[in-house]
């Protein structure tokens, strides 16, 4: 459960509370798939028997698993009566408002996944925060900078000196 | 005497220096974790698992275990002065709690959360001691049919209690048992599903998996809550103490609290939410005025308080005496003791009691503690939750980042928590609960192993996961959950139920 910046209600703690087999037609389609996928893998590997399970023996039972998961969301959704009430929350599930900074923050985050080794630790992690602590309303470089500068040297000093964690270098190997 | 004896032994451990300040700093970092709401005990925990290589397995589990129940007594503050909670088992806190401050009685309501929280988790520690030991003595008798049965149960009730529909709950339990598949096979060795990925030979890292799932994801739903404001309410030390009208009105819930919570801990899949909800609920349906619940009723404070606390106690039961963890924290630090090669069963009070005994008695010390952390220095977490999100979430990425890669330095495991990390953020958007899918990760290479062991020992035979009577009762139990959680009539009973309680 997301315990992050939510205010807390009486009807919201009922929602959480609650168990709801809320499944639609599609995410079971889904579901049959990914599990079809995970047994043809499976079926790569020697299943043995019974007697003798092999390696794809549990891979096999949890793909067949998800497939039938699967279908029993796509039974329960027709079974349903409330049609209406059992949308999977997509609606309300990624608004708009939210993608530029949600896209922004996971290709950042890409960007230092990609150039943490070859360029280093200190020099990433300190373009990393200063995009970061930029606040793109407020547009305050100076203490975005100062702050990203401070938090690279901190973490390294940390982490690399104190505790030993061994940091990619980069550019920088005497660092 | 024999447990007497094993306490001052622990106690012995627990009060080494260097444990001391593990004990400490683990608590420390729990309450922060706790007051802060965005990042959670899981994704500290697994932050500062890296840290813990370098350290003694006892050491390095009193620091974890601090940091767990350290959150149970941290979250209540947020939930009190903020209403919006630190962590998720201080959700219900905020009904009473806020209303309790917004009356200006901050103080009783924290007061009365941190005692509670004492009294619960010191009481939840005795049942540790004394029940650990029966059952780690009944475990020795288990046979791979027994743990196997007994991990399917584990999985049927994280995926029965955990929140939203149960047929998804199952998924990411199917899931999380691919995943755990993903590497070297336990019995033979060969190589599975590695994609000829040289990082997915020795299997996906507990460590990036969770960070990826728990914190990551959890980061990216709270960037679009950037822009909101907190107003925290104000109290000081001295109006911390509860009345004798208060201790009066809170003696009965604290108790009934400790014993939910104890109970429900120790169920696999319990665990301090569910324990905080049942409290309030049999609060609310205990008191003689149940009205005033929803606008500041102590009850409603010290009971869910007391019971997420007891049963961060309890958990540790499960995964002491039968090696299997009761819920995610508890499957972090079943990974923790197997990268420090400590297997935990029933084997592990006899085998390392310096764990087992260190860890108990630490947990007393911590809870003085907390104590002590949480009622004269409220005011230094009052002055951190006034750090607005926008410049925290920078730096728990960052630590993510940090915890994953220092593992084994390798950069394959940053894509892993990136991965795992959007695949969180999306599976959350959708009610799709994490917390299944983790605990099926850690379980995974067991519950193989059990199975395979069970079917080559009985020759083939299915049968002997139900002529063996735990074995039958612990999956005749799971399959009556699953079934009962799917037909449509319990469906619309558990609503009802749901909307009584309102």
């Amino acid at each position: 459960m997301n315990a992050g910046e939510t205010k807390v209600s009486k009807a919201m703690v009922e929602k959480e509370t609650g168990t709801g087999t809320e499944t639609g037609t599609v995410e079971g389609i889904v579901w049959i798939g990914i599990g079809f996928i995970i047994c043809l893998l499976a079926l790569r590997f020697d299943l043995g028997s019974f007697h003798q399970p092999g390696p794809g023996f549990v891979a096999l039972l949890s793909g067949l698993f998800i497939a039938a998961m699967g279908l029993a969301m796509i039974i329960a959704r027709t079974m349903s009566k409330r049609r209406r009430q059992m949308a999977p929350g997509t609606d309300h599930a990624f608004r708009i408002g939210a993608w530029p900074r949600l896209i922004y923050t996971v290709a950042l985050l890409l960007a230092y996944v990609i150039l943490i080794e070859p360029v280093g630790f200190i020099l990433t992690t300190s373009l990393l925060m200063f995009a970061l602590f930029f606040d793109l309303e407020k547009r305050n470089y100076f203490w975005s900078l100062f702050f990203a500068i401070a938090t690279a040297l901190v973490s390294y000093l940390v982490f690399e000196v104190w505790l030993h964690c061994q940091l990619p270098r980069g550019l920088f190997p005497w660092w | 005497m024999s447990i007497l004896h094993d306490l001052f032994y622990g106690f012995g451990i627990a009060l080494h220096p260097w444990n001391l300040l593990s004990c400490f700093f683990g608590v420390f970092i729990g309450t922060l974790v706790g007051v802060l709401p965005g990042i959670g005990p899981v994704g500290a925990m697994s932050i500062l698992l890296p840290i813990t290589f370098g350290i003694s397995p006892v050491t390095s589990i009193i620091m974890l275990a601090g940091i767990y129940y350290g959150a149970m007594y941290g979250g209540s503050t947020t939930s009190i002065l903020v209403n919006i909670p630190g962590e998720a088992a201080s959700v219900v806190t905020c009904l009473d709690g806020h209303q309790m401050a917004l009356k200006g009685r901050a103080g009783p309501a924290l007061g009365i959360a941190a005692f509670g929280s004492f009294i619960a988790g010191t009481l939840g520690l005795f049942g540790l001691m004394f029940m650990t030991n029966t059952l780690a003595g009944i475990a020795l008798m288990f046979g791979p049919s027994e743990y196997f049965s007994l991990m399917c149960l584990g999985l049927s009730l994280v995926t029965y209690l955990t929140q939203g529909s149960v047929l998804r709950g199952l998924v990411m339990a199917g899931l999380g048992l691919f995943l755990s598949l993903i590497g070297q096979d336990v019995i033979t060795g060969q190589a599975r599903f590695s994609f000829g990925l040289m990082g997915l030979i020795d299997g996906v890292g507990l460590v990036p998996l969770v960070m990826g799932l728990f914190g990551i994801s959890e980061v990216l739903l709270n960037l679009e809550k950037l822009s909101e404001k907190r107003e925290v309410l104000k109290t000081r030390f001295r109006e911390l103490f509860p009345t004798k009208k208060d201790w009066g009105k809170s003696a009965r819930p604290i108790g009934r609290g400790t014993l939910i919570g104890f109970l429900l801990g120790i169920l696999p899949g319990g665990g301090a939410v569910i324990s905080s909800f049942v409290s309030y609920a049999t609060e609310k349906r205990f008191a003689k005025h149940p009205e005033e619940f929803g606008n500041g009723a102590i009850e409603g404070v010290a009971g869910p308080e007391s019971a997420n606390n007891a049963a961060s106690s309890s958990g540790f039961i499960p995964l002491f005496s039968l090696g299997i963890p009761a819920n995610v924290i508890m499957a972090l630090l079943l990974g923790a003791l197997m990268i420090h090669g400590v297997k935990p069963g029933p084997l592990l009070i006899t085998e390392h009691p310096e764990i087992f005994w260190g860890t108990v008695a630490s947990m007393y010390v911590g809870n003085v503690m907390l104590l002590v952390l949480n009622l004269p220095l409220i005011s230094v977490w009052v002055q951190i939750l006034k750090v607005p999100y926008r410049t925290l979430f920078p730096l728990i990425l960052l630590f993510c980042f940090i915890g994953a890669y220092s593992i084994s330095a390798n950069v394959f495991d940053l894509y892993v928590m990136l991965v795992f990390g959007v695949l969180g953020y999306v599976l959350r958007k959708l009610s799709y609960e994490p917390a299944p899918m983790v605990l099926a990760f850690v379980l995974g290479p067991l519950l193989e192993k059990n199975l395979r062991q069970a079917l080559i020992l009985s020759d083939g035979s299915i049968s002997v996961f139900l002529t063996r009577p735990l074995s039958a009762v612990s999956l005749l139990i799971a399959a009556t959950l699953l079934l009962s959680a799917i037909l449509p009539f319990v469906q619309k009973r558990r609503s009802e139920v749901i909307a009584e309680e309102d």
